[in-house]
Formats: C-alpha cells, sequence, structure tokens
C-alpha cells in the first residue's frame, strides 16, 4: 500500500474499466454485458445485469456532473424497461428477468445535496449513488467505492421493518454492498488475510 | 521426558493466576439459597458471563467454544465453561475438570435459564477470587432454553452467537437475537462469523445481520471477528485436542486468538466497569 497516488482524473475509458474490475470484486453477481452503450440520446458507461435479472444502467462522472448524470439515469430507465424482452431474445443466456424492474448506479467523485435529496424520492437501490476515489498503485488505476445511502425512515419504526425482509440475509453477495446503510456497528478482527492462509499456501504464492 | 507438547507448554506461556490442584468437577452442586454474593469479598468482582447458545448435538460449536476459553486462558485469563450435565457423555465435551492451560469443563445438573445462571453465577465468584487477569465463565445455553420467553432469559447480559455466512444460519441468529431482545432488551449480543475462507465474507455476513438487527430490532450488535473453516479444526475436534495446541501456526489458531483477544479485552472492560 506505500505505493498508493491520488489520480485527480482519469481518462474515462480506464475510469471504465477501474470500476467494472471492483465493481466484480465486491458483488460478484453483477455482470457486466456492454460499455459504452448507446442509449435515448447518450452513451449508458456500462449496462450490467444484477443478481436477480434486473437490468442495471451505470453511469460515471466527475464531481460537478452528478444532476447531469441523475437525469441521464432516469431517462435510462424509462428508455430500458420497453426493451427488457429485446435484451431477453438478445442475449437469452444472461440470466435478464423481463418482470424485474430496471435501476441504475451513478459514480461520481461528490454529489451535491439536491442530487441526494432527488433520489429520496425513489424507492430503495431503484436509483443509487456512489462516490469513487481513483488512485495508483504501481501503475495500475484502481477506485475505491464510498457508499452514499438516501436518508429512511427511522429504524425502531414500523416502516421501517417493514422496509427490509428476512428474505435478504444471509446471502451478502446478493446485497447492495456499496449503497447499504453503513452499519453502526463495525466489524472487528485483528486479522489480515494473509492470516487466514495456511503455510503451504503461503509456500506455494512465494513460489 | 516430555510426550506431547502440552507437557512442555507452560515453559512458554504466560503464568495462568491462581491455578488450583486439578480436582475434577464433574457435578457442582444445586447452588444453596443462603449463598449469595454477600459471601463473595467484595474487592473482586464476579468474572463476566458469556452466554454461547449451542444445539445439543452441535459439535463444532462446542469444540469452538472449548478453543475459545482455551485461547482466553492463553492471555493470562481464568476461564470455566459451563454446561447442563444432560452433556455428560455426549460427543460435545472432553472430560470434566480442569483441562488445558486450566481451562475448566464443569458440568451443572440445571434443567433451566434460571438454574444454568445461579450455578455459572457462583463461578463467576468463586473464581474471581483466584482470578488477578480476571476471566470468562462460558455457559453453554440450549437454544431451545431462550425461546418462547424461556424463564430467566432476563439474566442474560452478554451473549455470543456462533453463526455462519449462510442464509440460513444467519436467519437463525436474528431470530435468537429477536426472541431474547423480546423478554431481555438490556441483553448485549455479539456475533463471531465462523466457517469462512475470506475476511471479506465475515464482514459482509456481519454487517448486513448488524444493519437489519439495528433496523427490525434496536439491537446493537458487537462484532467478534471471525473463524476460519480450516481442516484443522475438523481434525482437532476429531480427536479432541485443542486446535491452538495441535496446530499453533494453522489459520483456525490465529483466528481463535482473534476472538478470544476481543473477547478477553471486552470482559475486562466490563470487570472494570
Amino acid at each position: 500500500m506505500a505505493e498508493l497516488e491520488w489520480e485527480g482524473r482519469p481518462e474515462p475509458a480506464s475510469l471504465r474499466r477501474a470500476i467494472r474490475h471492483q465493481l466484480r470484486r465486491l458483488d460478484p453477481t453483477l455482470r457486466v454485458m456492454a460499455e459504452a452503450f448507446l442509449a435515448e440520446a447518450s452513451q449508458i458507461d456500462l449496462l450490467a445485469v444484477g443478481g436477480e435479472g434486473e437490468i442495471i444502467s451505470i453511469r460515471i462522472g466527475q464531481d460537478d456532473e452528478d444532476a447531469r448524470l441523475l437525469t441521464q439515469s432516469l431517462a435510462d430507465l424509462t428508455w430500458l424497461r420497453p426493451r427488457l424482452g429485446d435484451f431477453l431474445k438478445l442475449a437469452p443466456g444472461l440470466g435478464i428477468e423481463p418482470s424485474a424492474e430496471p435501476r441504475s448506479m451513478i459514480f461520481a467523485t461528490h454529489f451535491g445535496n439536491e442530487t441526494r435529496a432527488a433520489v429520496e424520492n425513489f424507492p430503495s437501490r431503484q436509483v443509487e449513488l456512489l462516490t469513487y476515489h481513483c488512485f495508483r498503485q504501481r501503475g495500475q488505476l484502481a477506485v475505491l467505492f464510498e457508499s452514499y445511502a438516501p436518508a429512511r425512515p427511522h429504524s425502531s419504526t414500523q416502516e421501517a421493518q417493514a422496509s427490509r425482509t428476512l428474505g435478504e440475509l444471509g446471502n451478502p453477495a446478493k446485497e447492495p454492498l456499496l449503497a447499504d446503510t453503513p452499519s453502526p456497528s463495525s466489524f472487528r478482527t485483528g486479522l489480515r488475510e494473509s492470516d487466514l492462509r495456511s503455510e503451504f499456501e503461503e509456500e506455494k504464492i512465494l513460489d | 521426558m516430555p510426550r506431547d507438547l502440552a507437557d512442555v507448554l507452560h515453559y512458554f506461556l504466560p503464568e495462568i493466576d491462581g491455578v488450583e490442584p486439578a480436582d475434577a468437577i464433574v457435578d457442582v452442586p444445586a447452588p444453596n439459597p443462603s449463598s449469595n454474593r454477600s459471601s463473595i469479598p467484595e474487592t473482586n468482582l464476579p468474572l463476566p458471563i458469556l452466554g454461547l447458545p449451542i444445539g445439543d448435538r452441535d459439535v463444532v460449536r462446542s469444540a469452538l467454544a472449548w478453543n475459545l476459553a482455551i485461547e482466553t486462558a492463553r492471555l493470562g485469563a481464568s476461564t470455566v465453561i459451563v454446561t447442563p450435565s444432560s452433556d455428560h457423555g455426549s460427543p460435545l465435551w472432553p472430560e470434566p475438570g480442569r483441562g488445558p492451560l486450566g481451562t475448566e469443563l464443569v458440568f451443572c445438573p440445571a434443567t433451566d435459564l434460571d438454574g444454568l445462571y445461579k450455578i455459572a453465577g457462583e463461578l463467576a465468584c468463586s473464581r474471581a477470587d483466584h482470578s488477578r487477569r480476571g476471566g470468562i465463565v462460558f455457559v453453554r445455553i440450549p437454544p431451545a432454553w431462550l425461546s418462547g420467553g424461556e424463564s430467566g432469559s432476563h439474566t442474560i447480559r452478554w451473549l455470543l452467537l456462533l453463526t455462519s455466512a449462510n442464509r440460513k444460519d444467519l436467519h437463525e441468529a436474528f431470530e435468537m437475537a429477536r426472541s431474547l431482545v423480546a423478554t431481555n432488551p438490556k441483553v448485549e449480543i455479539g456475533v463471531t462469523i465462523h466457517g469462512v475462507t475470506t475476511i471479506s465474507e465475515a464482514r459482509n455476513a456481519f454487517e448486513h445481520l448488524s444493519r437489519v438487527s439495528l433496523e427490525q430490532l434496536g439491537l446493537v450488535l458487537a462484532s467478534y471477528s471471525l473463524l476460519v473453516d480450516d481442516l484443522h479444526v475438523y481434525r482437532a475436534i476429531a480427536a479432541q485436542r485443542p486446535i491452538g495446541l495441535a496446530h499453533p501456526q494453522a489459520p483456525a489458531t490465529r483466528a481463535l486468538q482473534d476472538v478470544a483477544r476481543l473477547l478477553y479485552e471486552d470482559a475486562r472492560s466490563r470487570v472494570l466497569g
């Protein structure tokens, strides 16, 4: 980690690749099926299929572009909805579920208050705002995600109880890992990944 | 001549405070109602009692609990495991009495939660006299005793749920927490995710359970790290040998030591108030 350097404004294609790579690591159920996919009037940066077969429009921008990205994402949802059957015919092996509502993920380095407030009008997860930070590690562009989740009713209310079902439990891979509300009780461990490898595995890595 | 690592281990480990002669305590007599905490010197606070819901045939969780107690003892703590005497002769536990690193296994004749905690409370007080560095009384709670508003659940103050990261186990852990909080809103519940292969797997599972517990129960869970899915765990269980002694360099041992450290730190902070 000593070789990390912050990266200001990376070239769009590199940024797209880095975000795609990081998404694959954090949510293995999400499969990117197209890059720079032309929608109504502009290109969707990444078009993906989620774990429940829903189509996901992924828009990527910089800090002053959040309002434009939100508008484009909403237009994407309108554009995608009547075309789900076409996607299914074109790519039946992708697991697209035509009855699943399309959703949108917007990546930017910063979101203004108006954009955040606007997103609160939509059902949970339909439009997700995610901030990212770019850096270089040994010359490779990499991104770190930092989630933003819209304000929701307070936890102890019945509304909040109804908002989540137990069916969501226990399948972290299917969870919206990047945009969930941060837990107030943080995960504690003094272990590192290398502590979980046996000597035999360590030797294999060294070889 | 030493035949086993355990025979020479005391040369390398910190001294355990107040080690008494190895007297195997098979059955603790039922608590005498007249003997209460007033007979215990006030300067020695009772050891914290940590409840562990473990099923009657759950050999894996009981082995993890036993190994956690041993690893906590390795840190200098005084550790006791209390379990209903109905477990006697079952494959859940080794022979009762004082075992590796002074960890004590006690079968008690309790038939309900009240009885179990009364005996655990007595042991917590009596062992505190000999434990300058504190310790933990681990109590195996049959899960059935926690459900259905069983009397005595209000006596539980600190509970550790050992759950895997899979959907069914997390659901069971959540339901157990829900059931307990309904009768005992002040209970402090910790979670250790076991059977994982990566830290992120455990982190995701814990954060999810924690979030849902907060949203649905208003309950803040404490994290106690993770335990790994390691062949050494099962080998040690089959041999009824402590993992830390049989495989000191194994990932399973490192993980057990990490969980034990967190438990011991929290136990000490409790005693200190």
